[in-house]
């Protein structure tokens, strides 16, 4: 089975790359490409065409949440899943589920539930 | 004048040398158990409970044992009876010098003594506000969260100063980070940290020794840690019915050696003290 390509949207590097170990280490998804910022982020959805993308919500230029419901238009069918660190009870977190993030991981992570959520998507 | 833990005022006075002293902290690793290690004892939590609670409290705002209680891991009583031998097992770093033989009982008592009056204005475990602020609840609670993401993310144990004013701007430190809060709660959030400090917290983040890592990266830990307790004030603060937005952490500029982030507003310093160096909150009214 090949592996789902996996879009990291985060401004933190230091997330990123800890994402980046976690999946690249799980032999179930490959990193295909790292945006720090949510315009980045569009440009290479349509470039790369990941299977997943994972979401920060707040980043600079344009925010998580922006950058979902651009996403959600470009593609109905897209996998996101937003990487938060507002505690997964704030408007914001509600908002991009409802925007159609398929599901919320919060900060700080277990590498466990970061596989455990992607796999389930 | 700092806040200082006991075994390093007794240093600082010469009373004891520092290889007593480290040798005393390891006699007190050893003896005093954390909250889980008595409950696993006692056979009431696995090992997989226990790493369970601590991933869960990362992201909570909860001590380990109401976390417990509330997923129903433990009762209210079981974990009443745990913390009870937790206190009274514990033993504190006098008594760990003196067990060991590098101080007498007479020398411990007078110490604790000066050192309660050293310490007099630094109350651990309470956030004071000076007066002036128009939301000291929201200090109180920006402050607690930080001291509590200290511990729980970059695992430092630290002690809390009084909040004083705070007039001028930070001085450069290793990172100096900011968030702007705005809605229920209308403060700039400013985090100074020492190099050891973001060394710790990356360490947090990556699960594992980070000191090998580059600067940029350790500083975006700095940068991470403080979204991250910024966006559980947001929680905090949703649950008390106020919605608060926050803007990216930056890194203060600092173009001629100095910033401009305080700009003379009303702003309030805690220093958190922690083995890693001081780390300095500062909360500007906006």
């Amino acid at each position: 089975m090949s592996k789902k390509k996996v879009l990291l949207v985060d401004d933190s590097a230091i997330i990123a790359k800890q994402l980046q170990e976690i999946l690249d280490g799980s032999g179930d998804f490959e990193v295909v490409g790292q945006a720090k910022n949510g315009r980045e982020g569009l440009e290479l959805f349509s470039s790369l065409k990941p299977d997943i993308v994972c979401m920060d919500l707040v980043m600079p230029e344009l925010d998580g949440l922006q950058t979902i419901r651009s996403i959600m238009s470009l593609d109905k069918s897209a996998n996101i899943v937003v990487i938060s660190a507002a505690g997964g009870v704030g408007d914001q977190v509600m908002e991009a589920l409802n925007f159609g993030a398929k599901n919320v991981i919060t900060k700080p992570f277990q590498p466990e539930r970061v596989l455990e959520v992607l796999k389930g998507i | 004048m700092s806040i200082k833990f006991f075994g390093q005022f007794l240093l600082e006075k010469g009373v004891i040398t520092a290889e007593q002293l480290l040798a005393a902290v390891k006699v007190q690793q050893k003896k005093n158990l954390r909250f889980g290690d008595y409950a696993r004892a006692k056979g009431q939590l696995t090992d997989n409970d226990i790493a369970r609670l601590h991933a869960e409290q990362k992201r909570t705002d909860i001590m380990i044992g109401e976390l417990a209680v509330k997923l129903k891991m433990l009762d209210q009583k079981q974990v009443d009876e745990l913390l009870t031998m937790q206190e009274n097992d514990r033993l504190f770093i006098g008594e760990a010098l003196r067990q060991n033989g590098y101080i007498s009982r007479d020398v411990l008592n007078r110490e604790l003594d000066l050192f309660r009056e050293d310490q007099r204005r630094y109350v651990p475990g309470v956030i004071s506000v000076p007066a002036g602020f128009r939301d000291a609840e929201s200090i109180k609670i920006l402050a607690d969260l930080t001291r509590k993401m200290l511990h729980r993310i970059a695992q430092l144990e630290t002690k809390a100063g009084m909040g004083e004013m705070f007039n001028g701007e930070p001085m450069k430190n290793f990172a100096v980070v900011s968030i702007s809060l705005s809605g229920g709660v209308d403060y700039e959030f400013v985090l100074s940290a020492p190099r050891k400090v973001a060394i710790a917290m990356a360490s947090g983040f990556i699960g594992g020794d980070a000191s090998g890592e580059p600067d940029d990266i350790l500083a975006d830990g700095v940068k991470e840690f403080c979204n991250i307790t910024c966006g559980s004030v947001m929680a905090r603060m949703a649950q008390k019915g106020k919605q608060v937005k926050i803007t990216p952490p930056h890194e203060v500029a600092y173009p001629d050696g100095e910033c401009n982030i305080v700009q003379g507003r009303n702003a309030v310093c805690y220093p958190f003290i922690s083995t890693a160096g001081e780390i300095s909150l500062i909360l500007v009214e906006k």
